[in-house]
């Protein structure tokens, strides 16, 4: 069997090239044609998990066409012999209002009818709420200065707790002025 | 005014207060302030008085660099802050501008970019802070009155631990208006002095409503310096216990025993859930002071003071709902002091948990306990200045010792008997600000 036989990588590079393009476009018709459309057809998405040629197109047609665009790095294709491969990437965009770092595994296979995904899987790598909190309000924390930072949220939740437990009643209001 | 520069010239070095001395605009309004009384005017209460305020206080003319780098590239101030102002149209003569730490975030005035004020008691230790130039220029005798701001301890530490008198009035009772702010909510400024009497005048000169600052009182100005020789006759008189009566060194619970000894203070009272409103005021602090500063957080963090910075930007992530619980526990923890107030008038108790740390000391040990210093130093303080409440810092001298504070604490507007106990405290010799000028022989061995 011949590992990434050039001729084999390139038609894999044109079809993730088309896939994220799909992707981006949100072309819910190509995508769907992307995948191999059998009930054995899974992907695993970052927030949902689709089993079924069925349940992966619901999704694809459920979901708002926005922030979609993603910066791709790290692209990595192996193929074995002619009819078998798996597409890796790493990928940055926006979700939820913070720039988030995601990885995408696909697993793809020759059919008489031609290449499909037959399996994939995509990921947020976990962002520390330190990163989250200040990608919101869009601040960058120096390297040097994040693990001083993390420490300090650290020590104010601590600080924060016997007051958070503390319950206050609806009425109360903040007090701004002082009068004996 | 010429000697009052030139012990700015003979001490400074050693003490670093000054980050600007005003020589030639001092001298030409001293010779302005004398024509005037040649004159036969009236120039004012504080006719000729050397003043100078910490450097976060606008002087027309002048950049305000509010102990930072970054400020310091700022166009100078078109007009001086409201304090400034009246302290001039009372005849007052300013001299400069005082060292903090940066933004005022930090106990200690160890300015990086400015470097540490020292402590004219012992030159390696520090000042307090963050007004420590305004602390040590009056504590050194360089001049009889500075101005300072204080947000959780500010005003009362340094006073404290220069062994002068510090005035933090109430929230609103003297305008902030040109003065660069570090936590909005607890933002006050107030003087330093060595004696009641300099710091009576003083703050009838200071307080009062003004238009200029959002947050300044309607409430009229009530003269406090007729009312001074009043004593303490009358006034129910408390040392506060539970949390301000543990935590600190042996020394600073002593200088409460002996202020309330004085004063025949026999009572105790518990202010109670003063661990909550000390969490409350750290929480709201890190967040304002934080919002504050954010823009130049995200695009020149590294022009910060590398001693602050980790906690600005720490500040800007807090949950709001922190925030939010945080403002409005003032208003339970308000309605309890209310209530401790309707028992009593004036309340007792350290201004620190030590006497002045050594510059660059990390750690205190309290009760056989090593902890954090600089955060500590606002123990006491910091619970007070959460409601506004108005607390003037007492300097008590034990033979041999460096000096320690004593706070006095009323009710919201009753500065002026906050200033009859200290009166009262003064005239018995118990509280007492004798200048102590730095001996060139401790710079040598340094």
């Amino acid at each position: 069997m011949v590992i990434n036989d050039p001729a084999v990588v390139r038609e894999i590079l044109a079809l993730h090239q088309e896939y994220e393009a799909a992707l981006v476009g949100n072309d819910i018709a190509k995508l769907t044609e992307l995948f191999w459309d059998s009930s054995q057809a899974l992907r695993f998405g970052v927030g949902e998990s689709l089993y079924g040629a069925a349940e992966i197109d619901a999704f694809r047609k459920a979901r708002p066409a926005i922030n979609l665009e993603r910066e791709v790095f790290n692209l990595g294709i192996v193929t074995f012999g002619s009819s078998h491969a798996t597409v890796t990437i790493e990928f940055k965009r926006m979700a939820s209002g913070i720039l988030r770092h995601g990885r995408q595994s696909q697993v793809w296979v020759k059919f008489p009818e031609g290449w499909k995904i037959v399996s994939a899987h995509v990921s947020f790598t976990p962002t520390s709420y330190m990163e989250s909190a200040a990608s919101l309000i869009g601040l960058q924390i120096p390297a040097e200065y994040a693990e001083g930072v993390r420490q300090n949220i650290e020590r104010s939740a601590q600080i924060a707790a016997p007051l958070l437990a503390y319950s206050l009643s609806e009425e109360i209001e903040s007090a701004q002025v002082f009068r004996p | 005014m010429l000697a009052t520069l030139e012990a700015i010239q003979r001490h400074d070095a050693q003490l670093n207060c000054f980050t600007k001395v005003l020589e030639t605009e001092a001298l030409a309004e001293a010779d302005a302030i004398d024509a005037r009384i040649a004159a036969g005017e009236d120039v004012g209460p504080l006719a000729g008085v050397p003043f100078a305020v910490k450097n976060l206080f606008d002087i027309a003319g002048v950049t305000t660099i509010a102990g930072s780098k970054i400020h310091a590239t700022s166009p100078p101030a078109q007009q001086d802050a409201a304090v400034v102002q009246r302290l001039k149209a009372a005849g007052a003569n300013l001299v400069g501008a005082l060292n903090m730490d940066e933004y005022a975030y930090g106990f200690t005035t160890e300015n990086t970019h400015y470097g540490p004020t020292r402590n004219p008691h012992d030159l390696d230790r520090v000042a307090g802070g963050s007004s420590g130039g305004s602390a040590a220029a009056v504590a050194a005798g360089m001049l009889p009155l500075t101005l300072g701001s204080d947000t959780n301890g500010s005003i009362r530490v340094p006073a404290a631990l220069c062994g002068i008198y510090g005035l933090k009035p109430t929230y609103g009772r003297i305008s902030r208006a040109g003065a660069y702010l570090f936590a909005e909510s607890f933002d006050h400024v107030g003087p330093f002095a060595r004696s009641v009497r300099d710091i009576a005048v003083a703050f009838d000169v200071l307080h009062g409503p003004d238009p200029r600052d959002p947050v300044a009182s309607d409430r009229p100005a009530e003269p406090v310096s007729p009312q001074l020789e009043r004593g303490a006759e009358g006034l129910r008189i408390a040392v506060a216990d539970g949390y301000f009566s543990h935590g600190g060194m042996p020394e600073v619970f002593e200088a409460v025993q002996k202020a309330a000894q004085a004063l025949d203070a026999n009572e105790a009272v518990t202010i109670p859930d003063v661990e909550k409103a000390r969490a409350a005021a750290y929480i709201i602090t890190a967040c304002e002071g934080g919002n504050l500063h954010l823009e130049d957080l995200r695009t020149r963090p590294q022009d910060f003071d590398p001693v602050v910075v980790e906690r600005f930007l720490a500040g800007t992530l807090l949950p709001a709902s922190w925030h939010s619980h945080a403002q409005r526990f003032r208003r339970v923890f308000q309605a309890k002091l209310r209530e401790v107030f309707r028992h009593v008038d004036v309340i007792l108790a350290p201004t620190t948990p030590c006497p002045a740390i050594r510059i660059g000391q990390p750690t205190i040990t309290i009760d056989g306990k090593e902890v954090p210093s600089r955060p500590n130093m606002g123990y006491y303080t910091q619970p007070l200045s959460f409601i506004g409440l108005p607390v003037l810092s007492v300097p008590i001298f034990a033979p041999g010792s460096l000096p320690v504070g004593v706070q006095l604490i009323g009710a919201p507007y009753n500065e002026a008997l906050l200033l009859r106990v200290a009166r009262q405290l003064e005239r018995m010799g118990v509280a007492s600000a004798p200048i102590k000028v730095p001996s060139p022989a401790a710079e040598a061995v340094r």
